[in-house]
This record gives structure tokens, C-alpha cells and sequence, in this order.
């Protein structure tokens, strides 16, 4: 037994999570692809072959695009916002400053809470909390809840995520700040390197690796995100802040027409697949 | 080594998880001797209450074992099981709803035409839900939908309940000019408007089919704004949407917010369903709470909206029928149902329960059971989330225009069929 | 030169005060509420209890939640645990070979194709798989969760791998007689393990906060039910029991941050020392 795992060894250390991503994602996709090409409600196994009609309908559905919209801005805000606050905070974090074990831990806060948690929460502080501060303080625009409007939903969906998001990539962002090695610093502040030299020249190049693994994250998180939106807002108002994973639940659990919701997951994996795959070739090479 | 350690642990675990999964497939008969019935219950408000009518029924039929079963997100949960066969062997679900009429359809569910304890429902209640002349569900209480106000207050401004539709957009200037807020709306979720806007296009075209005749059997996309039914419904709506009928912040306002504005004095009017007064009671107000049904044009013409509530459904395979239906029988006597209504409130269709005649659904309830009592439209839909959206939309921004393409948009995938 | 300095020490202090009072005053609503009534609550949120109670804690107790709070941690260490024994392997394998052999490289990009899928489109047909093959439980449970962090922590143990992780190392192992099986567990396995600290914290994060899978998979028995899905459970559709909610929340944030503590050092320090050379 011994021998022929170290014979073939390279797929023998593969085997299982091989099987377990063709028997429980692959094959359930497939399922839902087939599902696609009817008009299947979801509820019982009646149903009829409707070809391409899902997919010709969906071209013109003003939901879908508005998701599509919504998931784009959500995803590149994520990213950015991630990228550039965490940095931010990371630098912070690492300068020499009180308390900063502290706030090291208190920062990363936020990721360990659930999603669902957190949302319940703001929703009550965007609905009550901030009226009452603009009241307060009479500015007209934060009297009304910000959920209430579709760019306030917008707007408040990327705080309650970023609220989140920012906390692993400052974590990350501050051990790649801590992997320069002390001689280059200091040879740079003798130099007389002055903040923007030091960040631009030294720090960034060594900070390259986790942009590039929080842009990764970012960009799962925004395509994936649902429990947030979920209780936040539930997708409102008038699906402003709904994304496609809270479409396609939608279609298939309130709007009990499975086989549509289908049509727009296997679209929404096909445009994820090209996405990746063009980043593998990208990413491999710019490899160091 | 240590892989290997960890390949026989992953095969006991294996050969563990299969021999679970067996025993759990064969929990559903005799533990003791007893016959065991899965009960699955969407109420979870009431969950105390009907454990209590259980250990009631477990008492006096002493060989049966009643399993009740509840879940947050119900209805999904219900919907992934029916799918993949594992059926409860009763269910308490929506009789008027797309996914019953759908199991129905498919052989879900035991056909109790005929059977006598559907005679225990006033004015044979089961019929309103018969999928093609046959009986599938026992609905033992319906909801209604209406308006709730403050009765105290009222009196002390000396306004009173309105009877028409006339009296009810004064009873609204009155308010106003007393000073008080008159509604405390939900703006955030759509559905709680889903029982005034059913009931302006009800009282505005005559009946329920009217109402569908006009939306949902008409040409596709034939709704248009320039249409005196839409025209009136919107009229109806206005005055839910008017600027200064609201409470602060109504557009951010969620279904609980909503309430505590109502229990809380901030507004005099809520309008909501039978299931709200559970969450009311809970804000303990001081004042007493009333309710008044919908007003027409004209006087005596109010009218109401819902379905089945607390209804059940006995599963078309289940292994304990007799089980199943000594239960659901036992749920048609007014002894349980007393119970239940004493803590929910609203109509209980079990003829023998004694309702409270100082009830706050007084007013509602009734109407519950009579030709006023209209069954909610989306009997005859697909679905309902986007109907909720474009009268919340309609409320925020007024726009005829776009309630009437909303409603379009919603209702043509429904007419691939016609014609 | 002193008061500039001095300028941009007070900025820092200012912009990290801000930020730390973002994230406390969520909190701060959360641990109020647990000590409140849900009327109370629901009326005024962001004040002080009143009247302060320790009802909700009761109910919590009374409800159980010690048994959900074991569940949970079950299902979490067990999902943990199968992870790092069978991705890691993985990784080091593609890590290896995917230069060489194209068949590799193609099973990699099959293997983290997922990452960007949200669940709810296999939501419907996976429920129905697992109650079909009889694992609407707790092992099926485990089972997905290492099926569903394949792509993420696959994805991250090949880049470390790969940057950090020389095969010098392998062909020095070798030659002193190791094979492959041995290399990979006493030499490769233990350099590891920054990227253990930080997958351990990603997905062990993700199992005990997740109420999706669970709400779906162990539905069918309330026993299996895990302490997100307790907490959830306060919440129907025309009530919410707020108070006891907010209990179970803190409950929950309570158990991660000690665990956070716990291991805060060995994350921060496994990430400098070479995640991200």
C-alpha cells in the first residue's frame, strides 16, 4: 500500500479532495445546469423542456442586470476599500505607537463576529442610530434611514461589508509590512528616504504578495456575498442592493421558478470561470 | 505512518456516518410501542402553545407519539424536504399558496374529500381551497387583514372607526389636524402593505376574481396608468403615501419598527394582519387596541383579506394514517382550539370556540368565514415578493407610471399561458 | 522636525481612536441588548439597559445552548482537522507538479473554480443529495464543509507553497532516503504552518459562524443543530425574540475571541515569519 502511494504519489494526495469536488459541487452543478434548460418550479419533479427560453429571457431582465451592476460596484468598492484601508491601518499598526498590541487585537475584531450578526446590528444603527445623531446635530440629509434610499442601501451594504472585510487584510498586510528586514529600513532613513519614498519604493514592493492575495479575497467576497445583504437590507429597496447570489436564491425560494434561477448561476459561473482562468495565465506570469 | 493512522480512522468514520444515517431512517416508527407522527409547524410564534394542545392529545390517545417539528426559515426548509421525499407526516401550511396548490397537483398530499370532520369548519371553510373538487387541507384558523388603531386615543380626540371609504380619508385630515402621525408603515418591507393594497383593488373592482381578472387574466402587459381601476387603487394608496400620513423615518421603517411605532403613540393607524397582535401585545401598550376592516364605497360593505392559518395537510405516504388523522381530527374539536385561540387571536374556523367578544380583531374577525372574507390573490399567482416591492415603491415615490410597469413586469411571465 | 513629528504621532493615535470606536459601538449595542428585555430593545436601542436583566442568559440556558455550543465546536474542530490533512497534501502535490505534467495545472484550476460561486447555486440539488444518501446530519455536514474550502485553502497553501517552500528541500531529503510520504510529513508539513495558523482561522471562522448549510442539512432533528442555527431560531417571520438573540450573540463572540486570543501570537508571528516573504 505504502509503495503505491509514494509510486503515484502526486495523485494519490489528490484523490480525495478530487472526489469530494466532483461528488459534491461538480455534479450538483451539472444538476443545476440541466435544471436550466426548463422551467422547473422547485417544488415537485414536474417540469418541461424549455431550451434556451431561460437564458433568452434573462438577456432582457432588468433584475438581472441591476444585480449584475450592484455585485460589480460591491466587488471593486471591497477591493479597493480593502486594499487601501487595510494598508493604511496596517501602517498604522506597525509605527511605533502605544497600545498597539491592543489595537492590533481590537481591529481584528470585526472577522470574527457572523455576518448575520453584524447586520442585524447596523441595520438598527443606520434605522435609528444615525436619524437621531442628524437630528441632533440638525444635518438634513442623515435625518432619513440611509436604507431607505436605493444609493443610501447601496452605501450602507459596502460599509457593513468593509465594517468586516478590512479586518483579515490589515492582519495580513501588517506580518508583510513586518517582513522587511530592519537593515533595508534603516538604510533607507539614513538615506533621508522621506514617508511617500519609503512607502512607494521599499514597502510596496513587499507588500505585492498580499495585494495580491487580499484581491483575491475581496473579489470572493463580493461575488459570494449574501448573508450580509440578506439581513441588512433583503435585497431592497426595489433590488437595488441585490446581488446575484441573493437573486438566484430569490428566483428559486420566493419566486419558486428553479430552473430560471439555474439559468442565472451557470451564467454567473461561466463569467467567473473566463474570469479565473485569464487571472491564472496573468498571475503566472508576473511570478517572482 | 500517521496517514495511515488517519485513511482507518476516515474508514470507521465512514462506515459510522452510514450506520447513523440508518438508525436515523428508522426512528419514525415505534420507540416504546408507540406510534410516532412528525408534525411539521410553521407558526413558530405559537410553538408553546401547541406543545401544550399535544401533551392534551398525547393524554387521551396514549399509544400515539406526536414529534413536532420547528424551524427557523420554514417554509424553505419544507420546500428542500418535499423534494427529496421526506415528508412530514402532517404539515401545517398555506393553503392558498403556489406551492400547496403545486404538492397537491403532484400526489403530496392524502385526499380528505368527504371525510366528517371537515364538517366541523363553519360554512364548510375546507372548500375555499379544494384542487380540483378534492379536499387537501383542514384550515383551522384563517388570518384577516385590516386596520389596527388606537383606540384610546381616538376617543379622547372623539374620532371614530370610519364605515366608508369617505369617512376614512376625513378620519385621516382629522388626525392630522389633532396633531397626531396617522400611520405607522413598514416602508422597508413591502408585504405588510400586501393586505390594504389587495384590499383597495378588492373594493375597487367588487371582489377578488375582479381584481385578478383585471391583472392577472388580462393581455400581458395590458396594465396601464391610464386605467380608472389602477387610477382609483392608486388614489387608495395615496393615502398611506401623502406626505405627513407617516411616522419619522417610515421609508427605513422595518415590520417591528413599525409596530413599536404604532404601540408606542407615535402614530394612531397600522395597517397589518391578524399575526401582528402577538408582536403588539408583547410591546405592552397602554392603551387599548382596536381594529376596523377595510370601508368601501358604500356603509356595510367592509371587507377583509387572508386564508388558512394554521392549516394542515397529511402527507399521501405516510406510514401512520390513522395516527395522522386521529391528530388532525382531534385538532378540528373546539378544546385545543380554544387554546389556541385564547393566546393568537385570530378567527378560528372550529365551529365551538368561543371568541372573545372584547376581542381587538372584533371587527375582523367578523367578517372571517362570510363573502367578505376574500382569499388572498396570489392564490391564482406564481409568486408575490414583487407585488410587494411595487406597492412599496408605489408608496415612496407616487409614480403611476412605474406601479403600472411593475406590475406588467410581474404578471406577464404568469400569462405565457393565456390565450 | 520634533513638532512634525509630534503632528503625525497625534494623527495616528486620532484616526486609530475613530476606527476603534467604529467597531466598538456595534458591540457595545450587542452586549446591552443581551441585558435587555426585547421590548426594551426594540424601543430604545442604543440605551442604557432598563430595566437590566439577566433573563435572557437564563433562557439561554434553559433553551440549551450548551448542547448547540458543543455541536458547533464539534463540527468546527472535526472540519479543521480533515482539512489540514487532506488540502495541505494537495497542495504540495500541485505545488510540485503542475510545471511539469499539464494534468496537474488543469486539476488545479478545476479544484479552485469554486472559490468564486456563491452556495445558493447548489443550494436546492445538494440539500436533496445529502437527504437522499442518508447525510442530513452532522457528518454531512463536516463532509461539505471540507468539499466547500478546498478552493480558497487549496488556493493558499499552493502560493506559499510555491514561493516559499523550496523542492531543494525535497531532493535533500531524498537523497538521505526519505520518500515521498515521509518528506511531505516530517520536512514539508511542519514548514507549513503560518499558512496553518491562517487557513485554520479563515475557515474555523466560517464553520462556526455559518447558519446556511446547517439551516439546511440538519434541520430534520434538533438535537444536531448547531449554535448559529440556535440563534436564529429567536428570529420568525412576524416576531423577533430579541432579547435572548442578542444573549446567544454574545455567547458566540465571547467563545471566538478567547480562541482568537489564544492564538493571536502564533498567527501574527506565523504570518511575519514567512507567509509573505
Amino acid at each position: 500500500m505504502r509503495k503505491i502511494i509514494n509510486k503515484y504519489w502526486g495523485w494519490a494526495f489528490l484523490i480525495v479532495p478530487l472526489l469530494l469536488q466532483a461528488i459534491f459541487f461538480y455534479f450538483p452543478m451539472f444538476q443545476g445546469a440541466f435544471y436550466s434548460f426548463t422551467n422547473w418550479t422547485g417544488l415537485t419533479y414536474n417540469f418541461d423542456f424549455v431550451g434556451l427560453n431561460n437564458y433568452i429571457i434573462l438577456m432582457s431582465d432588468s433584475k438581472f442586470v441591476k444585480a449584475i451592476g450592484f455585485t460589480l460596484i460591491l466587488t471593486v468598492s471591497l477591493i479597493v476599500g480593502e486594499i487601501v484601508i487595510g494598508i493604511l491601518i496596517a501602517r498604522l499598526l506597525n509605527s511605533k505607537i502605544k497600545g498597539r498590541t491592543f489595537f492590533r487585537a481590537w481591529y481584528f475584531f470585526p472577522a470574527v463576529l457572523s455576518g448575520l450578526t453584524v447586520s442585524l446590528i447596523f441595520k438598527q444603527v443606520f434605522n435609528y442610530g444615525l436619524p437621531a445623531i442628524g437630528q441632533a446635530l440638525n444635518i438634513g440629509w442623515l435625518q432619513e434611514s440611509l436604507l431607505g434610499s436605493t444609493s443610501g442601501a447601496v452605501f450602507a451594504a459596502i460599509f457593513v461589508l468593509l465594517w468586516q472585510g478590512v479586518a483579515m487584510p490589515i492582519i495580513i498586510f501588517l506580518a508583510g509590512l513586518q517582513s522587511i528586514p530592519e537593515e533595508i529600513i534603516e538604510a533607507s532613513a539614513i538615506d533621508g528616504a522621506n514617508s511617500q519614498q519609503t512607502f512607494f519604493s521599499i514597502e510596496l514592493p513587499y507588500l505585492l504578495p498580499s495585494i495580491s492575495m487580499v484581491f483575491i479575497m475581496a473579489l470572493k467576497g463580493g461575488l459570494t456575498a449574501f448573508d450580509q445583504i440578506f439581513a441588512l437590507t433583503g435585497g431592497g429597496p426595489s433590488n437595488s442592493t441585490t446581488s446575484i447570489g441573493l437573486l438566484v436564491y430569490n428566483y428559486a425560494f420566493k419566486s419558486n421558478q428553479y430552473g430560471y434561477a439555474n439559468a442565472i448561476a451557470i451564467v454567473l459561473f461561466l463569467i467567473i470561470a473566463v474570469v479565473s482562468i485569464i487571472q491564472i495565465r496573468l498571475s503566472r506570469r508576473f511570478e517572482i | 505512518m500517521e496517514r495511515f493512522k488517519k485513511l482507518r480512522y476516515l474508514g470507521i468514520a465512514s462506515a459510522s456516518v452510514l450506520a447513523l444515517a440508518a438508525c436515523g431512517n428508522t426512528e419514525e416508527t415505534s420507540t416504546n410501542g408507540k406510534t410516532v407522527i412528525e408534525f411539521f409547524n410553521q407558526k413558530k410564534e405559537m410553538e408553546g402553545t401547541l406543545e401544550e394542545i399535544i401533551q392534551d392529545f398525547e393524554k387521551s390517545h396514549p399509544d400515539i407519539d406526536v414529534q413536532m417539528t420547528s424551524v427557523p426559515d420554514a417554509g424553505t426548509v419544507l420546500k428542500t424536504r418535499m423534494l427529496s421525499g421526506d415528508v412530514p407526516d402532517v404539515i401545517n401550511l398555506y393553503p392558498q399558496n403556489i406551492d400547496f396548490q403545486e404538492w397537491a397537483n403532484a400526489g403530496f398530499f392524502y385526499d380528505m374529500t368527504g371525510q366528517d370532520y371537515l364538517d366541523n369548519l363553519k360554512n364548510q371553510y375546507a372548500d375555499k381551497y379544494a384542487i380540483n373538487g378534492k379536499v387537501y387541507n383542514v384550515p383551522l384558523t384563517a388570518n384577516v387583514s385590516g386596520i389596527y388603531y388606537n383606540k384610546t386615543k381616538f376617543e379622547a380626540l372623539g374620532l371614530k372607526a370610519p364605515e366608508t371609504w369617505d369617512e376614512f380619508v376625513q378620519l385621516v385630515d382629522d388626525i392630522k389636524v389633532a396633531g397626531e402621525t396617522p400611520f405607522a408603515i413598514a416602508g422597508t418591507e413591502g408585504w405588510t402593505l400586501n393586505g390594504y393594497h389587495q384590499l383597495s383593488l378588492i373594493t375597487t373592482t367588487g371582489s377578488a376574481d375582479a381584481a385578478n381578472e383585471y391583472l392577472r387574466y388580462s393581455q400581458p402587459s395590458s396594465i396601464s396608468a391610464d386605467d380608472d381601476i389602477l387610477k382609483a387603487d392608486a388614489a387608495k394608496l395615496d393615502l398611506l403615501a401623502d406626505e405627513g400620513n407617516q411616522q419619522a423615518n417610515w421609508k427605513g421603517a422595518s415590520y417591528n419598527d413599525a409596530i413599536v411605532a404604532f404601540t408606542s403613540e407615535d402614530a394612531l393607524m397600522t395597517t397589518n394582519g391578524s399575526w401582528a397582535l402577538a408582536a403588539m401585545r408583547q410591546q405592552e401598550p397602554t392603551f387599548e387596541i382596536s381594529t376596523f376592516a377595510f370601508p368601501d364605497e358604500e356603509h356595510g360593505q367592509s371587507a377583509t383579506v387572508g386564508a388558512g392559518d394554521l392549516a394542515l395537510s397529511i402527507a399521501a405516504e405516510t406510514e401512520n394514517l390513522e395516527a395522522a388523522e386521529t391528530f388532525v381530527a382531534y385538532m378540528t374539536t373546539p378544546e385545543p382550539m380554544q387554546k389556541y385561540y385564547d393566546v393568537d387571536g385570530s378567527p378560528v374556523a372550529v365551529i365551538g370556540v368561543e371568541e372573545d367578544s372584547d376581542s381587538p380583531l372584533k371587527a375582523l374577525n367578523e367578517l372571517a368565514f362570510t363573502d367578505k372574507h376574500y382569499v388572498w390573490m396570489a392564490q391564482h399567482w406564481t409568486s408575490e415578493d414583487d407585488f410587494f416591492t411595487a406597492t412599496a415603491n408605489y408608496l415612496m415615490t407616487q409614480d403611476l407610471e412605474a406601479l403600472a410597469d411593475e406590475l406588467n413586469a410581474f404578471f406577464n411571465p404568469m400569462k405565457a399561458d393565456l390565450d | 522636525m520634533k513638532n512634525e513629528e509630534r503632528f503625525n504621532l497625534i494623527w495616528k493615535y486620532v484616526l486609530l481612536i475613530v476606527g476603534a470606536i467604529l467597531i466598538l459601538i456595534p458591540l457595545l449595542a450587542t452586549v446591552f441588548s443581551s441585558f435587555k428585555t426585547t421590548q426594551d430593545i426594540m424601543q430604545h436601542f442604543f440605551a442604557f439597559p432598563n430595566p437590566a436583566t439577566l433573563d435572557n442568559y437564563a433562557r439561554l440556558i434553559a433553551d440549551g445552548i450548551g448542547h448547540y455550543f458543543w455541536n458547533s465546536a464539534v463540527i468546527t474542530v472535526l472540519s479543521v482537522i480533515l482539512v489540514t490533512l487532506f488540502i495541505p497534501a494537495a497542495a504540495y502535490s500541485i505545488a510540485r507538479n503542475m510545471s511539469k505534467h499539464k494534468a496537474f495545472a488543469i486539476m488545479y484550476s478545476l479544484l479552485i473554480l469554486g472559490i468564486f460561486v456563491p452556495f445558493q447555486v447548489i443550494m436546492i440539488p445538494i440539500t436533496v443529495m445529502m437527504s437522499r444518501l442518508g447525510l442530513a446530519n452532522m457528518w454531512g455536514l463536516i463532509i461539505l464543509y471540507l468539499t466547500y474550502a478546498i478552493p480558497q485553502t487549496l488556493f493558499l497553501y499552493v502560493g506559499y507553497i510555491k514561493l516559499s517552500v523550496p523542492d531543494t528541500l525535497d531532493e535533500a531529503a531524498m537523497i538521505d532516503g526519505a520518500d515521498r510520504f515521509t518528506t511531505y510529513r516530517k520536512i514539508i508539513f511542519p514548514m507549513l504552518k503560518p499558512m496553518h495558523a491562517t487557513t485554520l482561522i479563515i475557515n474555523a471562522l466560517w464553520f462556526w459562524n455559518d447558519f446556511m448549510l446547517p439551516l439546511l442539512i440538519l434541520n430534520k432533528n434538533a438535537e444536531m443543530w448547531t449554535l448559529p442555527l440556535f440563534q436564529y431560531n429567536y428570529t420568525g417571520q412576524y416576531f423577533n425574540d430579541y432579547g435572548p438573540s442578542f444573549a446567544s450573540y454574545v455567547v458566540g463572540i465571547i467563545t471566538i475571541t478567547i480562541v482568537y486570543l489564544i492564538f493571536q501570537k502564533n498567527i501574527i508571528s506565523g504570518m511575519s515569519n514567512g507567509a509573505i516573504k
